[in-house]
């Protein structure tokens, strides 16, 4: 199709119905961050998935050290063989202790462990913010705006907890 | 070996098993024998969406001219009893700004008493050397230079001063913690180049 066919082909097109440019003035104006609209959350989606934002160097640090603690266990293992290079009896005593202390786990243990530590952690939102406040007004914008990065959070945890990796 | 000695090698070997069980932990996750952050999960969610409606109609409040609506609005939110949830790091900050945000609006229909009680909750719980610290001296001076202006308009000339004085002394802290927030920042952005 040339330019000129697709010029053509909107200019086919019916007008917009009274409804449809109140429907599209509502969903411009909730993703302005002012009022709600039902595709304004898959609108914000599809915009981040094309452009996402920067992310927080915090979260981006936690998610670095989330990546290294997945090789924990491995780490549990060599430390408990270290406690075998003893004697006989330090080694039983070591074994039953290290068994029941939880450094060696089962499979389900170990993936228990591992599911808290992938959670994200509730913290402080003032990264979230690089200026002072406004004498008046504004508190509505902040709100929503941790509610908003929170509900990622939540959302994220929730499909760890389900064992979805994103 | 005697019992002596085989007791206090089991000793031994529980402590170590003890602290490495503890040092194969991440930093963020620590052991049972540290505090560890809780998860983001649904009870502060559900505070942080009725925070978002109750400010919200604070709004509509507000711009119809509602003073007092606003205030019982929000006090639905310093109302909610919240357990453990509010002694999560967003759970207290929201309270703070609330609590700024009540005091502003307390402030002008003239309930300066309340609104002090107001900055004086949000100042417990906002974090020291932040923008909410800042924010709740920031609405303290404004609050106390609105009092001011009433104690004129009254007559009562000791109180102006004294109100306005203290509206001088808060700005001033506002302006010390913001100071401290923005060195705080500088130097974090300085460390991350390095």
């Amino acid at each position: 199709m040339t330019r000129q066919d697709d010029e053509a082909s909107w200019d086919d097109l019916t007008p917009p119905t009274q409804e449809e440019l109140e429907e599209a003035r509502a969903l411009r104006e909730a993703l302005e961050g002012d009022g709600a609209h039902p595709d304004a959350e898959l609108c914000r989606a599809l915009r981040i998935a094309n452009d996402p934002p920067e992310l927080d160097p915090r979260v981006n640090e936690w998610l670095v050290k989330r990546a290294i603690h997945r090789t924990a266990p491995k780490r549990s293992k060599v430390v408990v063989a270290l406690f075998g290079t003893g004697t006989a009896l330090a080694l039983a005593a070591g074994v039953a202790l290290v068994l029941s202390s939880g450094v060696l786990t089962s499979d389900h243990r170990a993936g228990a462990t591992l599911t808290a530590a992938s959670l994200i952690p509730s913290r402080s939102t003032q990264p979230m913010f690089d200026e002072p406040f406004e004498r008046h007004g504004g508190t509505t914008n902040r709100i929503d705006r941790i509610a908003r990065t929170r509900g990622r959070d939540y959302r994220s945890n929730l499909f760890e907890r389900m064992g979805v990796r994103q | 070996m005697t019992r002596a000695r085989l007791g206090a090698s089991l000793l031994m070997l529980a402590a170590l098993a003890g602290w490495a069980g503890c040092t194969e932990r991440a930093p963020e996750q620590p052991c049972a024998c540290a505090e560890a952050a809780p998860p983001v999960d649904a009870p502060l969610m559900a505070f942080l969406s009725k925070a978002r409606a109750a400010h919200h109609q604070a709004d509509q409040r507000e711009e119809a001219q509602d003073i007092a609506g606003a205030i019982t609005a929000l006090e639905q939110i310093t109302a909610t009893s919240l357990g453990a949830t509010g002694s999560l790091p967003e759970a207290r900050e929201v309270l703070s700004d609330t609590r700024a945000r009540l005091a502003d609006l307390r402030s002008q229909i003239g309930k300066y008493d309340e609104a002090e009680l107001d900055l004086v909750e949000g100042l417990k719980l906002a974090p020291k050397d932040s923008y909410f610290e800042g924010h709740l001296h920031e609405m303290r001076g404004v609050s106390e230079e609105r009092r001011a202006k009433t104690s004129a308009e009254s007559g009562d000339k000791a109180g102006s001063e004294a109100a306005r004085r203290r509206a001088f002394e808060s700005f001033e802290k506002a302006i010390d913690v913001q100071d401290r927030v923005i060195r705080k920042e500088l130097g974090d952005a300085e460390g991350e180049k390095r």
